[in-house]
């Protein structure tokens, strides 16, 4: 076979993606060349038709702390205590390099001569949707809102391995020792293809991906009020942080209320209930606000104790 | 260390009895708290891949299309005015297609860290009892082959190949058979399998000293006690393929049995019966006219001898033209009946 297999990795959980995945798998068609498509979810038949080979993983791993987790902390200051609030989202990484270890061991029996792997929501272009007979790795921005360039970091949107190597890769992708390193996806796969002294290009252009995923979004890392801009809100399992208060704000904590002027923390297991008065002098429940997410994982600190 | 166990599913599901069967399957599997790998050559239906932890749609489906190299026999038996007649049709060949399956999916199952599978089909029905023995047995065997092939002989002229694997349940320990699985090819296929059908062709690949073989007997049962069985026939009657409301039809070339040898005698036929009324049929050949009928009803069968060899079938396919009371046998019916035979007076 003279032309590579295109293997799509997807998790499509919302028609948007269908739509963006199937347009997609269109392109590469219309090209000529064959698809194999991996996905954690089921697809309909109307998708997995469009394409010669549908691998699908009940699993999708995702690692979540303490195995692993994207950690991100900050420093500030409530009252004059320091504290350090931290976030654990959950690792989404080894998903993606799961699905190339499911590829990469189905592809096996195939006698594709190279494989180009792409995830489904890279914007395509005939560069790319090209017959590539050489190693190559992609680069992407590592600030996407940067728009004069910024850092770029290898990324797997894009890639192409003959069969011999991707067989190297897809069998040296583990997931106890990715757990319990440090290394982030991209970086944990390109040790994996340094490691095993495979030789790469690096494909010139920089490459994006057509929709932005986020866990969570920027502004509600450390503010968990989506409600309101009257004062932000942290919590972890003990302490509730009500902070960057707009003015003086009349709460309600169980059932008596008093006015705050400034950063304040309250014990969360002795206090039931808090609410605060809106401008029309409204009380507001923000129980509902302190629902654990299990996707995140938080914890305070007070480091000056 | 505990062997790490999977369902290998194989299926083509193309109409809603078998992907009820499938799920009936599936859902069956549940019970074992075992890992299902489906591996089908038709696109699955999104709800079936719950019941599965993974699954592989794999579109090639390589199946040997009648080009004269390979075909899959059927037949049916008839009786008419005391003549024994078998009528063999001849279909694609799905075998390699079906090998093709096991052996990706049980190479995947290997990849992802599978150390022994059963391979089902998925009209399997199998019961909790028949489980539990090949269960203890693939404890001290590679596999667990159930023998398909004894006990055709006799009734099928293909069946004197008694070494067959029964391609819908077998179980093994996948990495002693590695290198067998990585040399199944069409190619191969092709060198090895020679008059014989795919299971006899997977037969020698899935055996070795550790293997155990159950006999027919003791795996299928009788008639009326079957140990296991599948709930879908593949290729069972193809008379309807041939039956119109007021006839039915056959165009195949004659075999005569005397004693226990064959004879081709090359002789084209063209075949009627179940005449319910008066036919009128018209036999073309290259823009020729070279019969024409008048069946009464009263007849009740009717066979024409074309003024061709069968050998010439081939070369004539396109132009040839049988027209019955106004009706023409589509292009298509007759390529498809290239190979077909008509046995007259076999040995019962």
């Amino acid at each position: 076979m003279s032309k590579n297999l295109f293997c799509i990795l997807s998790h499509c959980d919302s028609d948007e993606k269908k739509l963006v995945l199937i347009d997609n798998i269109n392109r590469i068609k219309n090209k000529g060349f064959d698809v194999l498509l991996v996905s954690h979810i089921p697809l309909s038949s109307d998708i997995t038709s469009l394409v010669n080979y549908f691998v699908y993983d009940r699993s999708n791993p995702i690692l979540r702390y303490p195995q692993k987790s994207l950690h991100m902390w900050w420093h500030t200051t409530f009252n004059n205590e320091e504290y350090e609030l931290s976030t654990h989202l959950p690792d989404y990484g080894w998903t993606a390099l799961n699905q190339i270890k499911k590829a990469g061991a189905f592809c096996e029996s195939l006698e594709y001569s190279n494989y180009t792997f792409i995830n489904y929501d890279i914007q395509l272009t005939d560069e790319i949707l090209s017959n590539h007979n050489s190693n190559l790795l992609s680069q992407t921005k590592l600030n996407k809102k940067d728009s004069k360039g910024g850092d770029l970091i290898f990324s797997t949107l894009f890639f192409n391995f003959s069969s011999i190597d991707l067989k190297k890769i897809w069998k040296s992708l583990i997931m106890e020792e990715y757990a319990n390193g440090k290394l982030l996806c991209e970086n944990y796969f390109t040790d994996i293809i340094n490691n095993k002294d495979i030789d790469y290009k690096i494909y010139p252009l920089e490459v994006d991906d057509q929709l932005d995923f986020k866990i969570i979004n920027d502004g509600e890392i450390w503010n968990f009020n989506t409600g309101n801009d009257y004062f932000r809100l942290f919590f972890d399992d003990e302490v509730i942080i009500l902070y960057m208060l707009k003015g003086d704000i009349k709460f309600n904590i169980n059932d008596t209320d008093i006015i705050k002027y400034n950063d304040f923390s309250v014990n969360r297991s002795q206090n039931k209930n808090i609410g605060y008065y809106d401008l029309d002098n409204k009380l507001v429940d923000i129980m509902p606000l302190l629902k654990n997410n299990s996707n995140i994982i938080t914890k305070i600190k007070i480091l000056n104790d | 260390m505990i062997n790490k166990r999977c369902f290998l599913v194989t299926a083509y599901c193309d109409n809603p009895e078998k992907v009820l069967a499938l799920k009936t399957c599936l859902t069956q599997l549940q019970k074992y708290n075992t890992d299902i790998i489906l591996f089908s050559h038709y696109p699955i239906e999104e709800d079936i891949y719950n019941l599965t932890s993974h699954a592989i749609y794999d579109y090639s489906n390589p199946i040997i299309e009648l080009d004269g190299s390979r075909s899959m026999v059927n037949f049916m038996r008839r009786n008419l005015d005391g003549i024994n007649l078998k009528f063999n049709t001849h279909s694609f060949d799905y075998g390699f297609a079906a090998a093709q399956q096991i052996k990706r999916g049980l190479l995947y199952a290997d990849d992802i860290g599978y150390n022994e599978a059963f391979v089902i089909n998925y009209d399997l029905i199998i019961p909790d009892e028949f489980m539990d023995e090949m269960n203890v047995m693939l404890e001290d065997h590679d596999s667990i082959i159930l023998n398909y092939g004894e006990g055709q002989k006799g009734e099928d002229i293909i069946g004197q190949f008694n070494k067959r694997i029964y391609m819908a349940l077998f179980a093994l320990k996948i990495k002693p058979f590695i290198n067998n699985l990585k040399s199944i090819s069409l190619e191969d296929y092709y060198n090895k399998v020679g008059d014989d059908i795919v299971e006899g062709y997977l037969y020698p690949l899935f055996l070795n000293e550790n293997s155990i073989e159950i006999a027919r007997k003791d795996w299928e049962g009788n008639q009326d006690n079957r140990k296991i069985h599948t709930s879908m026939v593949m290729e069972g009657d193809v008379l309807p393929n041939f039956k119109k409301p007021d006839y039915s039809w056959f165009l195949g070339h004659e075999i005569q049995y005397i004693g226990d040898k064959r004879v081709d005698n090359n002789h084209q036929l063209f075949m009627l019966w179940d005449i319910k009324k008066d036919l009128n049929v018209e036999i073309c050949i290259d823009g020729k006219v070279v019969n024409t009928s008048f069946i009464p009803k009263k007849n009740g069968y009717h066979t024409i001898q074309l003024p061709i060899e069968h050998n010439q079938l081939y070369v004539l396919k396109d132009k040839i033209k049988i027209t019955i009371n106004g009706w023409i046998i589509p292009e298509g019916e007759i390529k498809k009946n290239l190979k077909s035979s008509i046995e007259a007076c076999y040995n019962e």
